[in-house]
């Protein structure tokens, strides 16, 4: 059996959760209001046979297993069922906003994350407690208001949804950073490395910067989960014809075969980006080590 | 510091005490409507003025924060007792146990919240009344929320089952149930004490974020979240800016959270 670190571990773990992500998703659809019914049968044009492999049809989807691999089979062959909401397949509807949502999460992403990195690095850098207390102040203020309400000031200031996704996405990063830089510049060897007499860049380019960036690769992973999250109340708020709006609609109307497809589609992103961290991860501690 | 934290927690307890005294502090009904005194400004009458069907907003305020505060704290606790069960079961008896709770664990954490919430919400159906969805909301909640505290308590257990102690209680002849119960339960307390107080304000938040969807507790009860609703229509924030004070008073109560009980080495 492979090791807990190893990658065909963390790899099978990724594809495991996905399956089980991709069952847990079919049940749900089973269990929706509705399912099952037919306006179709319903319908005076239809004949008793036609009727009656309509009923057929139905019936087959009725047995859970047969459902479930149904399912899986549609999800591998890029079919996602139809939005009774938007009235066209889930499928291209996915392809056409799904561009708009991963614009706003990774203008977010870098946003956040570069407000985090420059911050904890001047706040650690310095020393200095005002530094450190107004950044905490604005970090923690952050973290006290909802992704929406946040959507709803820089829908008032007119900034884009990717700055509040930024704002969701800063408050976590920046006390890891802060606290990882802080632990990075105080290890032996970078005071032994200043004691040397080497360059503060150079120091803080080839020495702070290695040690602090393991942690925080892991931490990229779960802010991906974190913002794609956020994107919900903020394109419904801002009106972003992405996924998180589209989301939104889905569930005013309860059109259940769009919102399982798109939380299936962020599962895989979260997954894949959750797995790919912990691979980056184990390459940087290799060549540290 | 000290004065800061101390200044926080006479603030949550001063909100606590108004919101569970709303039936007698708040000046109307929650639901009362003065249909001639719709999106009425603030006045002596109505101190935080109206909202679009003439409804206090003090008093919806009051009884808002009373559920909020009363549903969040009932659903963080629920989301611990569910991560503690499962936890204490992955750590303590590992094996394929273990391995299902984690790849369980790994799944939930893997999961956009607000994202699975929206598809379990979408599940209810359309006629619900309003204090069964305030109920669905927050069990939902509880259902979502378990994942990162059962980690945390699997760990924990993991590390404990082979203290002195545990050692010497199984080599007395003690049963895994007695064992889990009045031996590791009992270590396990500053754990799932931190565990609920961290997800307090999550709760509270992930509310928010719904109600201000429109997809928290149905009306006309009232909630901290469902409160925020009116701020969909933001451009009429400048001209009636006292319909921020449920944000306002959210911030607040979640800013004093973070600094009194999880964030307050943080903060510092």
């Amino acid at each position: 059996m492979p090791s807990r670190r190893s990658p065909v571990w963390l790899i099978g773990r990724g594809i495991a959760i996905l399956l089980i992500s991709g069952l847990a998703g079919a049940t749900l659809v089973r269990l929706a209001p509705g399912f099952g019914v037919d306006e179709r049968s319903l319908d005076a044009r239809f004949s008793a046979p036609t009727l009656a492999s309509i009923a057929r049809a139905n019936e087959r989807d009725r047995n859970p297993l047969t459902f479930y691999l149904g399912f899986l089979k549609g999800l591998f062959h890029g079919d996602l069922g139809r939005s009774a909401v938007f009235g066209q397949p889930v499928g291209p509807l996915i392809r056409e906003r799904a561009p708009t949502t991963i614009r706003t999460v990774l203008e977010g992403l870098i946003l956040g994350w570069c407000a985090a990195l420059v911050l904890a690095t001047a706040a650690a850098v310095s020393r200095r407690a005002v530094v450190l207390a107004v950044a905490m102040a604005f970090s923690g203020s952050l973290l006290s208001i909802p992704s929406a309400l946040l959507a709803t000031v820089c829908l008032l200031l007119q900034l884009s949804p990717g700055t509040a996704i930024a704002a969701v996405v800063f408050p976590r990063a920046f006390p890891h950073a802060y606290e990882q830089v802080r632990a990075a510049l105080a290890a032996p060897y970078v005071l032994m490395a200043r004691a040397r007499g080497l360059a503060r860049t150079r120091v803080f380019l080839f020495h702070v910067i290695p040690a602090a960036l393991p942690p925080l690769v892991a931490l990229v992973g779960v802010s991906v989960t974190l913002a794609f999250g956020a994107s919900i109340p903020i394109e419904a708020l801002a009106d972003s014809p992405g996924l998180g709006q589209m989301a939104w609609r889905a569930a005013l109307g309860r059109d259940l075969p769009v919102l399982v497809s798109v939380t299936l589609l962020l599962t895989v992103i979260a997954v894949s980006s959750n797995v790919a961290a912990d691979l980056i991860i184990m390459h940087l501690q290799r060549r540290t080590a | 510091m000290k004065l800061l934290r101390k200044l926080a927690v006479g603030f949550l307890v001063l909100v606590a005490g108004l919101s569970l005294a709303a039936g007698f502090v708040a000046p109307y009904d929650y639901a009362r409507q003065f249909r001639d005194h719709s999106n009425a400004p603030p006045s002596h009458a109505f101190p935080l003025g109206t909202d679009d069907l003439g409804r206090d907003r003090l008093s919806r305020l009051l009884a808002g924060s009373r559920i909020s505060l009363l549903c969040a704290p009932a659903a963080a606790m629920a989301a611990t007792a569910i991560a503690a069960a499962i936890g204490m079961a992955a750590g303590y008896f590992g094996g394929w146990l273990d391995e299902t709770a984690t790849v369980l664990t790994d799944l939930f954490l893997s999961l956009p919240w607000l994202f699975v919430l929206l598809t379990l919400r979408a599940l209810l159906p359309l006629n619900i009344t309003p204090w069964a969805s305030t109920a669905a909301t927050f069990l939902l909640l509880a259902a979502v929320g378990w994942a990162s505290g059962a980690r945390v308590v699997r760990a924990s257990v993991a590390e404990m089952r082979f203290a002195g102690s545990i050692l010497h209680a199984r080599a007395c002849g003690c049963s895994g149930a007695r064992l889990l119960c009045f031996h590791l339960l009992p270590n396990l307390r500053p754990v799932l004490s931190a565990q609920f107080w961290i997800l307090v304000p999550v709760f509270l938040l992930t509310e928010a974020n719904l109600g201000l969807l429109g997809l928290g507790i149905a009306e006309p009860v009232p909630s901290l979240g469902n409160l925020l609703a009116d701020l969909q229509n933001y451009q009429r924030i400048r001209e009636a800016p006292w319909m921020l004070t449920p944000a306002l008073l959210l911030f607040l109560i979640v800013a004093s959270l973070h600094f009194v009980v999880s964030g307050r080495d943080t903060w510092e």
